[in-house]
């Protein structure tokens, strides 16, 4: 996740030899085998008059036949073993997530030219981590109040890296970046462009337009007011804070090459506020009795994570929570426009060699994240086969739940297990040097709510007033 | 490691026992929410809504974005009909 120099970047060997060896095509690779295979294992799968029912308007139930071999530990009340046998299947689907990334990246490395013996013999256990944090984050009151797996994963590295220090045969298991493009390729699946429109116009104007006023204001205050040290520091937190929480952390630290002690800041301040914010925002809704469409609308457009919005939004009433639960997806899948301008803005901008009078274009193609082109190609291609195809959305979604999601959801985890088996406590606290990424966080966060509630109160009782009315008597 | 086998072993389930929090994630439960979700796909109560969305652009039919968690729920939409 570390920048490269505008040097090392024009010394960088040619695009063919980068598509063998480089880990940001194998993720690409990688990422496009699984979706490929996932979706394939669903078409087979499918019934035979399937388009025929689809046409008539009949509820067609399709899932993957892959479902049941990929898994993640349950969710659990009282006996951590219950992640694992309640329902009997999660053993079998926790292996074969295992035998799936191992094989694949044991092929992948070694094609690379390292060692994919090594990795192999290494990955047990970091898939063992991983599936620790998993464990801890799948109890009951945990999950309750928003404390996802990238935070335990986090911990349960940390805590190796710094006590026992980690050991040199763990390391070639530790490719932070390689899981997490993989995984932002997976993830591009799901983003679906298709649903942007979802609220209509008054989801266009809290979600398309504050996100972005949001994101650039809180980066261009950083830079010009708080005068941050660190560019990518300010990106992944303007990022974090006014799209969606960790995703879009993990999806804009990758595409700004920000340093792994970075994103875990940001992933920590993000959490940490948004459990504060899950409860206190709804209490300050009901108790000055804003009405549960404008409530439900600020939620979805303030709160960081996805879950917590739904929470808070139940709080308040149903209409509250789809409201925001729907304004926080539209967020959602601006993940895949944000990586992208932001991958754009650092290799034409920020990483620009300041001597030269123009970047090259073929040093800006150099510079450039190739993963964020596997993340928008997936997209753009669900996006198009869940809006045209017959069926789409019955296809995209069995594909999406039966194996990629949860596939990505390991591949993140296991990034975060490594990022914490790579980090000493001591590289976190200059981040936080004059609590700057702290007073970045609350007055990005502080516009967030103002112009939010600005822009919600317009879309829902002044501009489109007529609309909300006869959907809501 | 002794102290997380303690709070997630013992302290954590007997919070998950106590009637207060029983009942909360009961009610997240009945509501399909994982508050710990970090994308939309990983939230079960978005399932009628998509569904309901679904319908509405294939079919043109009348039905809300907004309303009670049901996927049979219907009434004048915020989204423009098809």
């Amino acid at each position: 996740m570390t920048s490269d120099s505008p040097q090392d970047a024009a010394a960088q060997p040619g695009t063919l030899t980068q598509m063998r060896t480089s880990e940001d095509w194998w993720a690409i690779w990688c990422g496009t085998l699984l979706i490929v295979v996932a979706f394939l294992a669903v078409w087979c799968n499918r019934p035979d008059d399937f388009t025929q029912k689809i046409a008539e308007g009949e509820v067609v139930e399709v899932s993957s036949p892959l479902k049941p071999w990929l898994a993640k530990p349950n969710k659990w009340d009282n006996s951590p073993l219950d992640s694992f046998y309640k329902p009997a299947t999660a053993v079998q689907g926790i292996l074969g997530v295992f035998i799936v990334i191992a094989v694949l990246f044991t092929i992948a490395i070694q094609i690379r030219g390292l060692s994919g013996a090594k990795f192999l013999k290494a990955f047990p256990v970091v898939f063992l981590l991983a599936t620790l944090a998993y464990v801890m984050a799948a109890q009951s009151v945990v999950k309750a109040y928003n404390l996802e797996y990238a935070l335990w994963a986090l911990m349960v590295g940390l805590i190796i890296s710094n006590t026992v220090r980690t050991p040199e045969f763990l390391k070639p298991a530790v490719v932070t970046e390689f899981y997490i493009k993989t995984g932002l390729v997976l993830l591009g699946a799901e983003v679906l462009m298709t649903r942007l429109l979802a609220l209509g116009a008054p989801g266009v104007m809290v979600a398309w337009v504050v996100t972005p006023v949001v994101l650039i204001s809180t980066y261009i205050f950083g830079q010009k007011v708080l005068k941050m040290e660190s560019r990518s520091l300010n990106m992944v937190i303007s990022a974090d804070m006014s799209v969606c929480g960790v995703s879009a952390a993990i999806a804009t630290a990758s595409a700004c090459k920000a340093k792994k002690e970075e994103l875990s800041l940001a992933i920590g301040m993000s959490l940490s506020f948004t459990v504060i914010m899950m409860i206190v925002l709804p209490a300050i809704i009901k108790a000055v009795g804003m009405d549960e469409i404008l409530g439900g609308a600020w939620l979805g457009g303030t709160i960081d994570s996805t879950g917590a919005v739904a929470a808070a939004g139940a709080v308040l009433g149903d209409r509250a929570m789809e409201v925001a639960a729907t304004v926080k997806m539209i967020q959602n899948i601006l993940i895949g426009v944000t990586a992208f301008c932001v991958a754009t803005y650092w290799t034409t901008v920020v990483e620009r060699d300041p001597s030269a009078d123009r970047p090259r274009l073929m040093e800006i193609w150099n510079r450039f994240p190739k993963f964020v082109i596997g993340f928008v190609l997936a997209s753009i291609i669900f996006s198009i086969l869940h809006g045209t195809l017959a069926g789409g959305p019955e296809l995209v979604d069995a594909t999406i739940k039966g194996s990629t999601k949860t596939l990505r959801g390991w591949f993140f985890c296991l990034a975060f297990v490594s990022i914490g088996l790579d980090t000493n406590f001591r590289e976190l606290l200059p981040q936080m040097r004059g609590g700057k990424p702290l007073i970045l966080y609350v007055c990005g966060q502080s516009l967030n709510l103002c112009l939010t509630l600005l822009m919600a109160w317009l879309a829902f009782h002044v501009v489109f007033r007529d609309l909300v009315e006869q959907a809501a008597p | 490691m002794g102290v997380i086998a303690i709070v997630w072993c013992v302290m954590l389930p007997w919070v998950a026992r106590r009637p207060a929090m029983e009942e909360h994630l009961n009610w997240l439960d009945d509501r399909g929410i994982d508050p710990s979700a970090m994308y939309y796909t990983e939230l079960e109560m978005m399932d009628p809504i998509l569904q309901r969305l679904e319908r509405q652009r294939r079919f043109g039919d009348r039905v809300a974005v907004t309303g009670p968690a049901t996927p049979k729920t219907t009434a004048p939409p915020f989204a423009p009909s098809n």
